[in-house]
Parts: structure tokens; C-alpha cells; sequence
């Protein structure tokens, strides 16, 4: 391993400093090289899996499945922008999927008080724990990965403690419901909310100070150090977003679920979250970060899932399956991270 | 990190800073220990039960498992990684247990150690060969690893004769079970390997510095594969003593441990930037956290699910003092 996620930038000597944000590597105008096959290897994975499954998988080709699809895509789009931020700054966030279960947990509290309420709180409870997440890495210079672990072990933990591990239904009327249900046209509300964020975001990363400082703390930390940038400040508002959004992630699957469960919730959404950053072309040594890449990496793991489900195969089977695709995937991407 | 920490030392206060620095070294690798001490004496006071000696071996006894977990992950975070497949692989090593059982108690315990010695190996392989980050290939692990163990044995598989497999987990000398014994002897080998033999030496090398060890002539390679199947195999074995314990096979057995090995060894002064740590800090650390689970337990009225916020502040507890520790060493 020559670049640990938690090594000092000045460790990476083999690595070049790229602060570009888009997924594309040296290009030649020549021909098409394996770097460009790199670059766009998650939307050609994606396209190859689609049209497998529209040739052979049975049933894919109902758009019902395409809506169910894009429901469950939603809020991991959400949290896997969060993520590949934070990856960006050459961290990590492991509390995402935690912090959604924290974010079900608030509005089974209170939806009681009412559902507008609960949906504000659960917000605000993901942006406290991303907020308290960056500034214990920002000031207390802890290393993003233990910090955030610390946060996955303890968001569940009160997740479980404030709903004493008993599921509560939600109502069938009314904004969460309709944040459940709503499909416009067939095209689920969340997804198009999910695609909007993914809009703001990638506007946030290319075009604003914050987004450019996450990424110059990605290529270098020492350098930005040296050129006077804000980078605590910068840390704290990026594990603050990627708090947020798993906040907002976590009301999106709650109304999904329709109802609040700090068990089920976002268990190991981490994980995909990750990978889906990763394959989208965000690598883990910083620098950079794919807004495209990482919503189609994390369509093509929905797609892999239900590719697995449709298909009859053995769910258990389908996890290992899962798990060395994505040690695959990330296989090819090495070179490029 | 290497930023601000970089500041030139003064020369005439050096000899005060040095005195510092052992004081600040003391803390960080004991104190853990000295937590753990107050921590039972608190519990004893507040709990009369709490210190009697049938009590003390059951927290033993329940720990041991995480604790034979923690010393492998306490080797790998030294040498600066992480092994994040050790709970699935303690879920696995209880069902291969279960499986090889019928065949006798040596059988049922080889098999999941094996299997854990190949675990290791491949995400050993895949880190130093691949040149992978740990955390992604032992966080696939996890997943492969756990639909497995699913796979295999469904939900649980009950061993129908345990005989002498069942009696080396459940029996007891002296009114000390003998997976406290168990326990005591791997963190005393454990120790001597990582402090008395050229391995240790190695790992906290690499930990330290992976360039400079492999520049002393350091086989970086071979003694990080080594050390993820170090990690594996004792998984293994918590899951094979496991299995034995309960009688069964469980796919769900050490979920979580991946987690709570870290925090033991963080906890315990293990540093997790590599090369700093000790095995009877980790050992505190583990036993720290038993005795968390045990009063949580005894106050009765606290779900267990306070038990994961317990533990969880307790690491962030314990990282925030080391990284203040850390700094104040450097100055």
C-alpha cells in the first residue's frame, strides 16, 4: 500500500497532485487509451449490465421496476455525494448509513407532533452529527476514518436507544407518504430531488470557493496549509454536507419504508456509498471528485442488486458476487486512484 | 498531520521535555489499564455482585472471544492497516465449526482456523500484491465472508454432540472458565511475539515507517501477508471457541467485532497511525468494554442498544485523548 488514506500528503510520493474535478485522465488525441477506458469504465459497466438485463433478466423491462429502481437509488445517491466529498479531501465517511438510521429514528419520535416537525428534525440531527463528525476531524485533527467509525458505532447505537429497537409506522397521508409514493410521470420526486442535489453539488465542486478548497485539502494538505486556505473550515463543511445529506437521505427511506426503523435503516449503506464513489471514478488519494461518476456508480450497484434478485439468485450467493465485483472494480481503478 | 507537528524543540528545555514526553508515553500505553481498574472499582461499588469472582470470569469469558479478535487486529492496525473482515470471519469460523464438529473437537477447531488462514492470505495477497487499500478489501471481505456463512449454515446450525469440543469452552478450573486460561495464554504469546521476536520487530518497522523498514532490508511483503493471517486465523479460532460456547453455529455471530476490535486497540493506546501499541493495553481495552456490556447489563433498565453508544463515546473518548496525547509528545 503506498498511499493510506490517512498518510501525510507529503508520504505519496509515487501519486501526482490532480486537483481536476472531472472523471477524465490525460487524454491523447490520438486514439483512445486505457486511460479513457478508465475514466469511462462505470458508464460503460453500467450500459453492458442494462442491456443484459433488458436482453435476459425477466420482468426488468416493466417500467415499475425502473421507478421501484430509482426509489431505492434515491437516497444512496445522496449520501455517495456526501461520501465522494469527503473522499475528495483525502477522507472518508463511515457514519453515513448510521446517521440515516438516527435520521429514521427523530422522525418516529416526532411525527407524532407532526410530520413537517419530524422531517426538519431528522434533517438537523444528520447536519449535527456531520457538523460534530468535521469538527472533531477539523479541530481535533482525529483521522477522518476512526472519527467517523466512532460515529457509526454511536449514531446506531442512539438510533436503537431512542426508538428502544421497536419499528413505528408512519401515516398513510401527508408529506412523508407523499415523499414515499410520489411519482410524477412515472419518475419518483426523490429521484429527481436526489438529481437536483447531484446538480448542486457538482456546481458546488467546480464553481464555488468551499468545493474547490475540499479538493485542494484532497490534493494536498500541507499545500493548502502553506496557501493560507481555510482548512478547517473547509473540513467542517464537508463533513457537515455529507452529514446533511445522509439526514436527508434518511428521511427519503423512512417515507420509503413507511415507517421508522433504526434497525433496518441504512445498514451498510456505507459500504455502497463508497464503492459507488470509488468506481464512479473518485479515488480514495484525494484530489478529485465525479458528480456523473458517482451517480452512475451507484445506479449500476442498484442494477447489480436487482440484476441478482431478478435473476432467482441466491441472496447470500449474490452478496459474495457483490463484493468481489466491487474488489474488481476497484482492482481496475487503482492505478487511476 | 505533518504540518504543525513538525516544530523544532528548544535546546535547554529538552531534558524537562524528555521527562514529559516518558510521562505522556506512560499514559497513552497504561491508560487504559488504570480506566479499566476505577471503571471495575466504580462498578463494584456501585453494584455488590459486581466484583465477585464467578462475575469477573463470565465478563472474562464473554470477552475472550473479541479479545482473540483484538489481538490480531491490534497486530494489523500496528502495522498500519485495518481488518474490517474479522467479525464476518468469526460468523464463518462458528458454522465451519459447527460443520466439522461430528468429526471431533481437533477437526472443529483446525477448520476455521484454516479458513482464516486463507482469508488472510487473500486479502493479504490483494493488499501488498494489488496494491489495495486495506479498508476497501477487507470491507469486501466483510460482505463475502457473511453471505457465506449465510449460505452455509442459514440462520444457525446447532451442534448436536459437542463432547470434549463443548468442555474446552464451557468447562472451568477453579471457578475460572477455561477460555479465561485461553485468553491469558494467546495475549502472553501474543506479547512476546510482538515485543521478543524479529516479526515484532518488523511490524512495528513497517508501522513506523514502511519505506525506512523496507530500505533496512525489512520484508515488508512477506510480514504484512503474515500478519492479515495472523489476524484471520485467530478469528477463526474466537469463531471455532465460539461455536463450542453455544453449542451452534451462528452466521450472525461477531457482527460488530470488526468495529469493537478497533476501538479495543485504540482504546488500549494503539495508535492508528501504526507503529505504536501494546497487547496488555488492547487487552485492557477488550476488558474494558466487557465490563461496559456487563453493567449496562446489570442496570437491567438500559437496552443493549445503549451498549453501542456506550461503546462508540468510549472510542471517541479514547481517540481524542490519544491524538491530544500525541500532540503534546511532539510538542
Amino acid at each position: 500500500m503506498t498511499a493510506p488514506i490517512d498518510a501525510p500528503v507529503d508520504a505519496r510520493i509515487d501519486s501526482p497532485v490532480d486537483a481536476r474535478i472531472d472523471g477524465r485522465a490525460t487524454r491523447t488525441p490520438r486514439s483512445i487509451t486505457r486511460d479513457d477506458l478508465r475514466a469511462w469504465s462505470v458508464y460503460i459497466a453500467f450500459a453492458a449490465l442494462l442491456a443484459f438485463d433488458l436482453a435476459v433478466t425477466p420482468g426488468f423491462r416493466n417500467p415499475a421496476v425502473a421507478r421501484s429502481l430509482l426509489f431505492e437509488a434515491a437516497p444512496l445517491i445522496l449520501i455517495a455525494l456526501g461520501q465522494s466529498l469527503a473522499i475528495g479531501t483525502r477522507g472518508i465517511d463511515l457514519s453515513v448509513g448510521s446517521v440515516m438510521a438516527l435520521s429514521s429514528s427523530v422522525i418516529g419520535l416526532a411525527v407524532g407532533a407532526g410530520q413537517g416537525l419530524s422531517i426538519g428534525l431528522a434533517i438537523g440531527a444528520g447536519l449535527l452529527c456531520g457538523i460534530l463528525n468535521g469538527l472533531l476531524i477539523a479541530l481535533l485533527r482525529i483521522a477522518p476514518l476512526i472519527s467517523s467509525l466512532a460515529l457509526l458505532v454511536a449514531a446506531r447505537g442512539l438510533a436503537q436507544a431512542l426508538l428502544g429497537g421497536a419499528r413505528v409506522d408512519l401515516p398513510f397521508d401527508g408529506p412523508l407518504a407523499a415523499i414515499g409514493q410520489l411519482a410524477p410521470f412515472g419518475v419518483p420526486a426523490v429521484a429527481i430531488a436526489a438529481l437536483v442535489v447531484a446538480g448542486l453539488f457538482a456546481f458546488v465542486v467546480r464553481r464555488t470557493l468551499p468545493g474547490r478548497y475540499a479538493l485542494f485539502v484532497g490534493a494536498s494538505r500541507t499545500a493548502s496549509v502553506l496557501a493560507g486556505h481555510p482548512v478547517r473550515a473547509t473540513l467542517a463543511f464537508v463533513y457537515g454536507l455529507s452529514g446533511l445529506l445522509a439526514g436527508v437521505a434518511g428521511v427519503f427511506a423512512t417515507a420509503r419504508l413507511g415507517a421508522a426503523d433504526a434497525n433496518y435503516i441504512g445498514v451498510q449503506f456505507e459500504l455502497d456509498a463508497i464503492a459507488a464513489a470509488v468506481i464512479g471514478g473518485t479515488p480514495l488519494s484525494g484530489g478529485k471528485v465525479s458528480t456523473l461518476g458517482t451517480v452512475f456508480g451507484v445506479l449500476l450497484l442498484v442494477v447489480l442488486d436487482a440484476s441478482f434478485i431478478m435473476n432467482n439468485v441466491n441472496a447470500n450467493y449474490a452478496q459474495i458476487l457483490k463484493a468481489a465485483f466491487i474488489v474488481g472494480a476497484l482492482y481496475l481503478r487503482r492505478s487511476a486512484a | 498531520m505533518s504540518a504543525t507537528t513538525a516544530g523544532a524543540t528548544p535546546l535547554r528545555v529538552q531534558t524537562r521535555d524528555q521527562t514529559r514526553q516518558r510521562l505522556v508515553g506512560l499514559v497513552q500505553s497504561r491508560g487504559a489499564i488504570v480506566v479499566l481498574v476505577v471503571a471495575m472499582l466504580a462498578a463494584g461499588l456501585a453494584f455488590p455482585d459486581f466484583l465477585r469472582i464467578g462475575n469477573l470470569s463470565d465478563i472474562a469469558v464473554a470477552a475472550s472471544f473479541l479479545g482473540l479478535v483484538a489481538i490480531g487486529q491490534t497486530l494489523v492496525v500496528i502495522l498500519g492497516g485495518f481488518d474490517l473482515s474479522v467479525g464476518s470471519m468469526v460468523g464463518l469460523g462458528t458454522v465451519l465449526a459447527a460443520y466439522a464438529a461430528p468429526y471431533g473437537a481437533l477437526a472443529a477447531i483446525a477448520a476455521p482456523v484454516a479458513a482464516g488462514l486463507l482469508v488472510g492470505l487473500v486479502d493479504g495477497l490483494l493488499i501488498v500484491k494489488a496494491r489495495m487499500a486495506p479498508f476497501i478489501v477487507t470491507l469486501a471481505a466483510l460482505l463475502a465472508l457473511k453471505g457465506l456463512a449465510v449460505m452455509l449454515a442459514g440462520e444457525s446450525l446447532v451442534i448436536a454432540d459437542p463432547g470434549l469440543f463443548g468442555r474446552i469452552a464451557n468447562g472451568a478450573w477453579l471457578g475460572i472458565g477455561n477460555l479465561v486460561v485461553v485468553l491469558a495464554v494467546a495475549y502472553a504469546i501474543a506479547a512476546i511475539v510482538l515485543n521478543r521476536t524479529r516479526y515484532g520487530a518488523a511490524v512495528f518497522a513497517i508501522g513506523g515507517n514502511e519505506e525506512a523498514a523496507r530500505m533496512l532490508g525489512v520484508r515488508v511483503d512477506r510480514v504484512k501477508i503474515a500478519t492479515y493471517c495472523a489476524s484471520g486465523a485467530l478469528a477463526g479460532l474466537a469463531g471455532s471457541l465460539l461455536a463450542a460456547h453455544l453449542s451452534s453455529g451462528l452466521s450472525s455471530a461477531g457482527t460488530g467485532y470488526e468495529l469493537q476490535s478497533i476501538a479495543a486497540a485504540v482504546i488500549g493506546g494503539v495508535l492508528l497511525t501504526g507503529g505504536v501499541g501494546t497487547m496488555l493495553g488492547a487487552l485492557a481495552g477488550v476488558l474494558l468494554l466487557g465490563v461496559i456490556e456487563n453493567v449496562i447489563n446489570q442496570i437491567g433498565s438500559l437496552s443493549a442498544a445503549y451498549q453501542g453508544l456506550a461503546s462508540g463515546a468510549f472510542l471517541l473518548l479514547a481517540v481524542v485523548v490519544q491524538s491530544g496525547l500525541t500532540r503534546s509528545r511532539a510538542g
